[in-house]
């Protein structure tokens, strides 16, 4: 029982990767009919499955692999020509086939499917072979049914598996005709035309099969755990040997050394697979979409044998087909419009892949129309992605950034114009998540092309190690942006607070500021009045500081998942360190959003996303958002706002209709926003008895050279605000309103409001001060 | 038909659990605690280059005193579900070997959580062999507020 468990098990895996090749050689056989190397793969493939089948007793595969070969005899023999619609029909069969598989792999029948529209459409078209050629060419069809049982034997499982390569074509004639005596029919063969015994000599294969074994992906692991450990066992060996002194021990420890250390190389080596496990798919795949779309596109590829880690190769594939299927979507052009424009009717679709320091750069290029920038533009105007005034001193590149955008991608009316945004956000979060980036560049008329880099591997991530109370807490360098440590010591140190939330002044922009050990509920270990260490942290699209007791060093790291228990937790997995200790990997995103400083959902900030896209983030501006009594959301300016304070509410005096506290030596004058908006009056009426906060939160602003406090009922946080839907708006006191966080936001006028509140308080301008 | 039970002290208890489920004792391991886990996690130990969960069997039975996590507890690593957990407990007894018929439900006298925790007593010559429910104690764990 288990040893034909083992044998289907062996089958199948040997299958499935053989039709994954045979869909290759397919397309290149529709290209390249008379590639007689080509058939000779393919028949040999579509043999070994059925032969199997028939051995192990799947009927159903049987039935359908045997018609599909009868077919491809006919073809090779030359009573029948590949067309088109024979392509397609033979690889609705290999589909059929590996269907069939799947099913036997996961329920160990062959499925209810009888597929009988298939076989009767394959078995037409030999039979309009049989009527057309019966008349022209008889002495032909008996050679080549011969011909048939002839291929057959040297490509039964053993012939394939053993197949060594042949020296000469004569002692490859001789050897197959060993192995077929009981089948073949004496009397013609012989006489067989030359083509025949090329075609037979063909179905001898290269001994690629035997250097390959196949091994299971976990016993790799265990082999990578285990390579590590001893790694880890060495760095100890050979510190304790470097501290004596024996002269042959410590050769001996050098030599175990280097071999540790070339073990290891090679054991990582074995994770990684060409990246033409996943190319090899292409060309079918595009052959498909081609038909579908009606276009002729050529696929070109190079690199194939470019190596990348199993799991990396893994996670791009979904976002590679993406690329390739708008590539023949969107970019590349009817036949007829090609013509027209002087370019060959078949459009070109080229992949190239090569190495790049510890990255793996994969480009996805075609000549087609290229990006039309207008088409994207007018789309992103539509979509509230910018405004018209702002659109217009966008630079190309900054327009192209769109179409990573989610707002762009969604709509279907995207197909129509020249745009490519279907799901390219997807595509580009699914590369940043591997520690990727994607760029693209566009020739209009010519060409469009992807540049996707990816690091070689998952399980081996840089870090920047620091600590966090007794905690080692590994930072991924992905996400490092700088490193800050302000001199001066106390109230020097450039920390400010706002609102409660720490900010530091980073090259003159206001950087919010998180403290580890807080996020991790650790004790703090030292006052926080000796130097600060900050690290620049990116998460998502927002910048913050973290602020940790010490930074150690930089390393690479081996990444080990972290069990199920630990779902919660803000890290990202766990590594050993060179001396065994563990240090725990921390999964920014989730420390952000723990911490409040990056925004809980994507979506809600497309607008900061743009002005991350865009380099130079020309248009973006810094306010500061706060709340309405009634949950309205109002906007700074941040360049006006000088700090942000807490006053007991009994500190707020009247003084005749105004209201003032005092401020340091000086009276502050008050402006409730609440009362000041018009039609905000009637709602803050009705919710004053809801004032029982103890204390009242105000934003210290100048206008002209003075100061003035905002009342507020809440003041929520900094944001960095880019292109984006912005109206103007026409309330007094109101500047343009904004979505920010998701949330429709009045940027208000500074000057009209307290204007508003106080109409001589320009005029007092000079007692003030 | 007899089976063999690993067992161990947790507190005052005599707790045991299934010989074949158990990959391997450890003593003096050093613990790493994590931030922001529930209080029964201990923390993560270094099994030979894998990072295995410890859960601390104290906490979860509610009983007091400071397990000694930065070296002296003994774990035992549990194999449950293809994931390697870890339990850190006083001290580890001996193998013993029980009959079917000496199995009862878990006695009335255990409530709350640790009533839960326990799946039947097997009733030695010198006391009550507790059966631990492994996989009770992981999602318990694990449930823990933090």
């Amino acid at each position: 029982m288990g040893g034909m468990d083992s044998i289907i098990a062996e089958f199948l895996a040997e299958s499935f990767e053989n039709l994954d090749l045979l869909d290759q050689d397919l397309v290149s056989l529709e290209k390249n009919p008379d590639d007689p190397e080509v058939f000779g793969r393919i028949f040999r493939t579509i043999h070994t499955i059925k032969g199997t089948c028939g051995f192990l007793a799947f009927q159903k595969l049987e039935a359908v692999a045997h018609v599909g070969e009868s077919l491809l005899a006919r073809l090779r023999d030359g009573s029948l020509s590949l067309r088109p619609e024979m392509t397609t029909d033979l690889l609705s069969m290999i589909d059929a086939v590996r269907t069939i598989l799947g099913n036997i792999d996961r329920t160990g029948n062959e499925g209810p499917d009888e597929y009988t529209d298939l076989v009767a459409r394959l078995q037409g078209f030999e039979a309009s072979a049989d009527s057309g050629a019966t008349s022209k060419k008889q002495g032909n069809e008996s050679s080549s049914k011969k011909q048939t049982s002839t291929a057959k034997k040297p490509a039964s499982k053993t012939g394939v598996k053993k197949g060594s390569p042949r020296g000469s074509k004569k002692n490859s004639k001789t050897t197959t005709r060993k192995s077929t005596p009981a089948a073949t029919p004496k009397e013609p063969s012989d006489s067989g035309s030359p083509d025949e015994v090329d075609t037979l000599e063909l179905t001898s294969v290269p001994a690629a099969a035997e250097s390959n074994i196949r091994v299971d992906v976990r016993v790799l692991d265990h082999l990578m755990n285990l390579v590590g450990e001893l790694v880890l066992a060495r760095n100890q060996l050979v510190q304790r040997i470097a501290e004596g002194s024996d002269d042959r021990l410590s050769a001996s420890s050098q030599r175990l050394d280097s071999i540790t250390g070339e073990l290891q190389e090679a054991v990582m080596r074995t994770r990684m697979q060409p990246i033409s496990t996943i190319w090899q798919k292409l060309p079918r795949f595009v052959r498909d979409l081609a038909h579908k779309f009606e276009k002729e596109v050529e696929i070109e590829m190079e690199g194939e044998e470019t190596d990348l880690d199993k799991s990396v190769i893994e996670a791009i594939k979904g976002s590679l087909l993406h690329l390739v299927r708008n590539a023949v979507d969107h970019g590349i052009e009817l036949p007829d419009v090609r013509e027209s424009q002087g370019k060959p009717r078949t459009g070109t679709l080229r992949l190239r892949a090569h190495h790049e320091g510890g990255n793996v750069v994969i480009e996805v290029r075609d000549d087609g129309r290229g990006l039309d920038h207008d088409a994207i533009l007018k789309r992103a105007i539509d979509a509230g992605l910018v405004d018209l005034d702002e659109s217009e001193g966008l630079k190309p590149r900054e327009i192209e950034s769109f179409l990573f955008q989610p707002g762009f991608s969604t709509a279907a009316t995207v197909t129509n114009i020249s745009g490519r945004g279907v799901g390219l956000d997807v595509v580009r979060a699914n590369v940043e998540s591997l520690g990727g980036s994607i760029d693209l560049q566009s020739e209009a008329g010519r060409s469009t092309t992807f540049r996707l880099k990816i690091p070689l591997t998952l399980a081996i991530v840089s870090v920047l190690l620091s600590s966090a109370g007794k905690h080692r807490i590994a930072i991924p360098q992905a996400s490092v942006v700088e490193l800050v440590r302000p001199d001066g010591s106390g109230t020097d140190l450039g920390i400010e607070d706002l609102n409660g939330v720490p900010v530091y002044r980073l090259r003159g922009n206001l950087l919010p500021l998180v403290s580890l050990n807080r996020e991790l509920d650790i004790p703090a270990t030292e006052p926080a009045n000796s130097t600060v260490n900050i690290v620049v942290l990116q998460g998502d699209d927002r910048r913050f500081g973290l602020i940790v007791d010490s930074i150690e060093d930089s390393q690479e790291i081996v990444v080990k998942p972290l069990g199920h228990m630990l779902a919660g937790v803000p890290f990202a997995g766990a590594t050993i360190l060179g001396d065994g200790q563990i240090a725990l990997i921390l999964d920014v995103f989730r420390l952000g959003l723990a911490a409040g400083v990056v925004s809980e959902s994507r979506a809600h900030s497309i607008a900061s996303q743009i002005s991350s896209a865009v380099e130079e983030r020309p248009h973006s501006e810094r306010l500061v958002a706060l709340q309405g009594r009634g949950d309205e959301r109002m906007a700074i300016d941040f360049e006006t706002v000088t700090r942000l304070e807490h006053f007991p509410r009994e500190a707020i005096e009247w003084v005749g209709r105004r209201q003032v506290v005092q401020y340091g030596e000086s009276i502050l004058q008050l402006v409730d926003l609440q009362g000041v908006l018009p039609e905000r009056r009637q709602r803050a009426r009705e919710s004053v008895a809801s004032l029982d906060d103890q204390t009242v939160p105000v934003v210290v602003c100048t206008v002209n050279g003075r100061l003035i406090g905002l009342m507020a009922h809440r003041i929520l946080d900094i944001v960095e605000e880019g292109l984006k839907a912005r109206k103007s708006s026409s309330r007094e006191g109101v500047r343009a309103c904004a979505v920010i966080q998701g949330r429709v936001t009045e940027i208000l006028d500074l000057e009209q409001i307290v204007r508003l509140s106080d109409p001589d308080f320009f005029d007092r301008e000079t007692e003030g001060t | 038909m007899a089976m063999q039970f690993c067992t161990f002290h947790v507190g005052e208890l005599l707790l045991g659990i299934e010989v074949a489920q158990i990959q391997e004792v450890l003593r003096d391991t050093k613990v790493t605690p994590v931030p922001k886990t529930p209080a029964a996690v201990s923390g993560l130990i270094n099994l030979r280059g894998q990072i295995v969960t410890a859960v601390d069997l104290r906490t979860l039975f509610g009983l007091d005193g400071e397990q000694n996590t930065d070296g002296g507890s003994v774990m035992l690593i549990v194999d449950s579900d293809a994931e390697l957990h870890s339990l850190a407990v006083d001290s580890v007894g001996d193998v013993v070997e029980v009959e079917e018929n000496d199995y009862e439900d878990p006695p009335d006298t255990l409530k709350g959580e640790s009533r839960k925790l326990i799946r039947g007593a097997y009733k030695l010559k010198n006391g009550l062999l507790l059966l631990l429910d492994g996989e009770y104690a992981m999602q318990a764990a694990t449930a823990g507020s933090s």
